[in-house]
């Protein structure tokens, strides 16, 4: 049962160069980053000493209530950004996934994946054109009782960037799940008596939870990722704790709590995987048992 | 009431669908409109003239067009080593026993979840220890390893076809593993390990996450040039460069399309085989 149709030493060959590349330049830098974190930083010197004792004192810092703001921030945004993806991603997928048309679906896909290969500099450079001066930024300012420079308006710029990033990616792959969901579930549901909606939300949606949640992560987790889109269309007022690690390399020079700020990034998004997968194993085993 | 809700299932379809016209489409439809503004300021849109100044701007700029070159240089470079290392890594996924497998797997998906920036910070510590100064081998460094992940999914999704009799009749013919690769695999998962590579092009013409930890003041990608004339300058002719990329990636599309299909990409699911033969 076992046994593979090619020889061990072809797979060795085979797996050999990924394997070095995976190791030495993706394995080694992350470590130097946690390494990194627990050095002393000396200000005024590039970079921090190398002999110097192991310290907790990058990490101390980022208790202050500045750092956590940014952190706060980062969370906050993201998480508004994923359910306003997820919701407004949910009927788009339903309808390419279910349409009879094959000129529908042909053109919402490449709509679709033209969206999601179109450089997000592109995105954001468009998003900041339009939330600008010229653009509906004063026109939606006013609408929502604010100014076009406030923070506010920033920050709903950020949320627009990032719903416009990740929206590409969630409809794709709610499509995915909706497609294997067994279209007449939803019709007996509506021939016992059920409404279309009810059925949709009450057969459907349950049926792809386990779809949504890991779309929502997906979201999640590149929006917390994300550095262009705050950087630009944050314009200075929305920071993320990805752009706070860029300025530690290119402003500060403080290496250290760069690496401290980048580990703890490290961690919360790998955290947020493990209870992600944990929550979708309790999902499934609760499908299982229905 | 159930008139009432269906007639809400509408309004939820026509909202959601009009936020991604607003938010997704409408924006980069006024970049590619403004990016014929004859204006030399960012004025009221629509535009008043036309013109291509932007356009000249843009493509006699040797600061963009510098940017350009190498991020084609290296996005061609990427697309290449990245989808070879990856075709090979998928092929010894599929014949691995399980535990192999898996283990594999997920240690070359990894970088997905690792965000952009905390790899790009880590690279630079590398870098600097290992002695590479160049910036050209860094972000080419770079940009293999964050497209890795993609190549070695759509190679896997292509070998997935291929059937097991074929390669144990083959091999018990007496051919070598090596020639069951080349002469069976490759053929076979062509289209998918180019469509690997295609993402890997697109993956390293976009980044920046990474990229601008690597960058010096010789060596740096579009994106790159971008960003700083975006935070230094906001003028249109990087209207003119985004439509410039835009049109780079119809063009990628449109190879999509011939290669595979965009349909096919994206897949039917299991209860809709028969509706697009």
């Amino acid at each position: 049962m076992g046994s593979t149709p090619l020889s061990r030493r072809t797979l060795l060959w085979l797996f050999g160069p990924a394997i070095l590349i995976y190791v030495t330049v993706f394995m080694s830098p992350l470590s130097m980053v946690i390494a990194e974190s627990f050095r002393q930083y000396v200000p005024g010197s590039i970079g921090s000493s190398r002999d110097a004792p192991a310290t907790i004192a990058n990490y101390q810092a980022l208790f202050q209530p500045a750092y956590l703001g940014y952190f706060l921030d980062t969370i906050r945004i993201s998480f508004i950004s994923t359910i306003v993806a997820l919701i407004f991603s949910y009927p788009t997928a339903h309808i390419l996934a279910r349409t009879n048309s094959k000129r529908l679906r042909v053109g919402g896909l490449s709509v679709l994946l033209g969206m999601l290969f179109v450089s997000v500099l592109v995105k954001v450079y468009s998003i900041a054109l339009i939330m600008g001066p010229v653009g509906f930024g004063g026109t939606l300012s006013r609408l929502l009782g604010s100014y076009p420079t406030s923070r506010f308006m920033n920050e709903i710029s950020v949320v627009v960037g990032l719903v416009s990033f990740v929206y590409p990616i969630a409809t794709l792959t709610l499509m995915n799940a909706i497609q294997n969901v067994n279209p007449n579930y939803v019709t007996a549901a509506v021939s016992l008596g059920a409404s279309w909606t009810k059925a949709y939300l009450a057969v459907e949606l349950p049926l792809c939870r386990q779809a949504i949640l890991s779309v929502g992560i997906t979201c999640f987790t590149l929006g917390v990722s994300a550095f262009v889109i705050p950087l630009i269309l944050g314009k200075g007022q929305v920071s993320f704790v990805t752009n706070l690690i860029y300025t530690r390399f290119s402003e500060v020079a403080n290496y250290p709590s760069g690496a401290a700020l980048a580990t703890s990034l490290l961690i919360g998004v790998l955290l947020v995987f493990v209870v992600a997968k944990a929550s979708s194993m309790i999902l499934s085993r609760r499908g299982a048992r229905a | 009431m159930k008139r009432y809700l269906d007639n809400t299932n509408w309004l939820i379809l026509i909202v959601s669908l009009s936020l991604f016209g607003a938010v997704v489409i409408l924006p980069v439809l006024i970049t590619i409109v403004s990016s014929f503004d004859s204006r030399r300021f960012v004025g009221s849109f629509p535009p008043e003239d036309l013109s291509l100044r932007w356009y000249r701007e843009f493509f006699f700029s040797s600061y963009y067009m510098r940017g350009l070159y190498y991020s084609v240089l290296i996005a061609t470079l990427t697309a290449i080593l990245s989808s070879a290392i990856g075709f090979l890594a998928a092929v010894a996924i599929s014949y691995s026993p399980r535990r192999v497998s898996g283990t594999a797997s997920s240690l070359f998906l990894a970088p997905l979840i690792v965000p952009g920036v905390v790899l790009g910070f880590g690279l630079l510590f590398f870098f600097s220890k290992i002695g590479i100064s160049w910036s050209f081998w860094k972000i080419l460094i770079a940009h293999v390893i964050i497209t890795l992940p993609y190549t070695i999914r759509t190679s896997l999704a292509g070998i997935h076809g291929v059937r097991q009799s074929m390669i144990e009749s083959a091999l018990s013919l007496g051919a070598t593993d090596f020639r069951v690769i080349r002469q069976i695999l490759l053929p076979i998962a062509g289209s998918s390990v180019a469509t690997g590579a295609l993402f890997a092009f697109s993956f390293s013409m976009d980044d920046v996450a990474v990229t601008i930890f690597l960058t010096g003041t010789d060596v740096y990608t579009l994106p790159i040039a971008m960003i700083s004339n975006m935070k230094s300058d906001f003028n249109l002719s990087i209207a003119a460069a985004s439509t410039f990329i835009v049109l780079m990636t119809l063009v990628m599309l449109f190879i999509l399309e011939m290669l595979v299909g965009i349909d096919r990409v994206v897949g039917r699911g299991i209860y809709r085989q028969d509706v697009s033969r």
